[in-house]
């Protein structure tokens, strides 16, 4: 049901300076193989450490596919990790 | 005897319990699984039992402890789950923060649940009364967590009434039992429904002749202490009861490490492999906390049922739930404490050594207890061995910080087939920060 990957991808997002000074980055759209998704539901966000590196995961739906995408904060290349077939 | 009449305060104590933690988390990242029956298991393999079940599984009969095989059975469309930790942690520091905005004594009980102590308070609130706290805190959870979160939220005169109220009207309740309602509260509730009652309590108290809440409330504090706990115990349970305080917060008791195999095994190289990661992971956890251990226990599991006359402790397991697995413990006290990975394996093996032989291995449990707080070693003129072995550790330590975990391991470890990836931490959150 669910496929991993370690691909690099391109995503666009809107990064937004919250009142708390904190940056709140929304993934809007991804292209992956030459096809282009619109997401249609953010899930969750959550960081995860990567020895002493802090990544972004976002895990949004597009139809009936769930994509995780990791954002590396220092390089801003997008990686898609897991796609998930509903 | 003069009877403790019940606790006369108003209810300021907020129980907060994320409902189906783990299975709601994945529902909210994935939100193709809404409303469909979804588990979370620590490896998704043969053996794998449900942690934690969604409220559309536990509507079929999927619980905590349900087999995945037994699972599909009763529901074709189940879908299994292996844990992310990471994603657990940021809902917990989420809802943590939300909870310390609104008290300086809010803190996590457990991965899911927390308290929010509004005791001497009542100036600053405004005039707001508690339940709409509670009502804030739900939209809370949903906006800045996620909207498909909820959380039941119960109020309280001490930490067990608002952990009883919080059992109400799951999975999107809010409840208050104040001296008002206590007694009705107990009137309409089982015995087993009482945190920290389970069947082996109600049988004790059934001896006592207690068979519901009310006459666990009535019952006089000497049947409690003597007959019923025959320790303080049986006084904590009278007054919790009653709505006085009684839970006091110990630290860090134990550092220890549980793990389910992947590929169950007799063969004693690769449990001695096991049990190295293991110590390596205790050693690692003593160290981030700055503690030295006196005490080790080890816990097997098995397949099959060890003899009667092989040494060391047997517990068989309760119930069916976790199957039929007999287990086998050791444990024993040393002179010395110690925190090095390579100490607390020579002491594990000393332990394995007393284990029965040629039984396959379905889990293993390492604790190390007796815990002390570690000392400055002395300076001396010239290193010890010891000396330099602690610095090699605390040196891999910090690759592995800086790098990832495992990045630097023991060649002992790299020979094991069975991977010991972090899962969650059940129960206790002292490792999180």
């Amino acid at each position: 049901m669910s496929e991993e990957f370690n691909e690099k991808v391109n995503v666009v997002a809107s990064f937004v300076m919250t009142p708390q000074r904190t940056v709140r980055i929304t993934p809007h759209a991804m292209g992956w193989r030459g096809k282009r998704y619109k997401l249609a539901t953010m899930g969750l966000y959550h960081p995860a450490r990567r020895g002493v590196k802090r990544v972004h995961i976002f895990e949004f739906t597009c139809d009936d596919t769930k994509f995780r995408v990791e954002l590396d904060p220092d390089s801003l290349e997008w990686t898609l990790k897991e796609v998930f077939y509903g | 005897m003069v009877e403790l009449r019940i606790n006369p305060a108003s209810p300021e104590i907020m129980h907060i319990d994320l409902n189906s933690a783990f299975a709601m988390t994945e529902q909210q990242a994935n939100s193709l699984l809404r409303g469909k029956p979804v588990g979370v298991t620590n490896r998704i393999n043969d053996y794998a039992i449900c942690l934690t079940a969604s409220y559309e599984a536990k509507r079929l009969g999927i619980n905590l402890g349900t087999r995945l095989r037994e699972a599909r059975q009763l529901a074709p469309n189940f879908v299994m789950l292996e844990s992310d930790a990471p994603k657990y942690q940021y809902v917990h520091n989420q809802m943590k923060a939300i909870f310390q905005s609104y008290s300086p004594t809010a803190y996590m009980k457990s991965i899911d649940e927390g308290i929010i102590d509004f005791t001497g308070m009542r100036g600053l609130l405004k005039g707001r009364s508690l339940e709409d706290i509670g009502y804030e805190v739900k939209q809370r959870v949903r906006d800045e967590v996620g909207d498909y979160m909820t959380v039941n939220v119960g109020i309280g005169q001490n930490r067990w009434l608002a952990k009883v109220a919080a059992g109400f009207m799951k999975p999107d309740g809010l409840y208050v039992i104040g001296p008002d309602n206590l007694e009705a509260t107990y009137g309409f509730m089982r015995l087993t429904e009482l945190p920290y009652i389970k069947n082996k309590m109600r049988v004790r108290l059934a001896d006592a002749g207690i068979y519901t809440p009310l006459e666990f409330l009535q019952a006089p504090e000497h049947v409690l202490t003597k007959q019923v706990y025959k320790s303080i115990n049986g006084h904590h349970w009278y007054l919790k009861l009653r709505g006085y305080e009684t839970e006091v917060e110990y630290g860090i008791r134990t550092v220890g490490r549980n793990y389910v195999l992947e590929h169950r095994t007799s063969d004693p190289e690769e449990i001695s492999t096991l049990l190295y990661k293991a110590c390596a992971k205790v050693a690692r956890r003593l160290r981030k906390n700055n503690l030295v251990a006196r005490g080790l226990m080890l816990n097997f599991s098995y397949v099959e049922s060890p003899q009667e006359s092989e040494p060391g402790h047997y517990q068989p397991r309760y119930g069916s739930r976790y199957g039929s697995h007999y287990g086998w413990f050791e444990r024993k006290m040393y002179k010395t404490a110690v925190r090095r990975a390579d100490q607390l394996y020579w002491r594990a093996l000393d332990l394995f050594g007393r284990s029965p032989e040629g039984l396959t291995l379905a889990t293993l449990v390492i604790t190390s207890y007796a815990l002390e707080p570690a000392k400055t070693e002395q300076l001396a003129l010239y290193d010890s061995e010891d000396v330099r072995l602690d610095r090699i550790e605390h040196a891999m330590n910090l690759v592995n910080d800086k790098y990832g975990e495992l990045t630097l391991q023991p060649v002992a470890i790299l020979k094991s087939k069975n991977p010991m990836k972090d899962k969650i931490p059940f129960g206790t959150i002292r490792y999180f920060n």
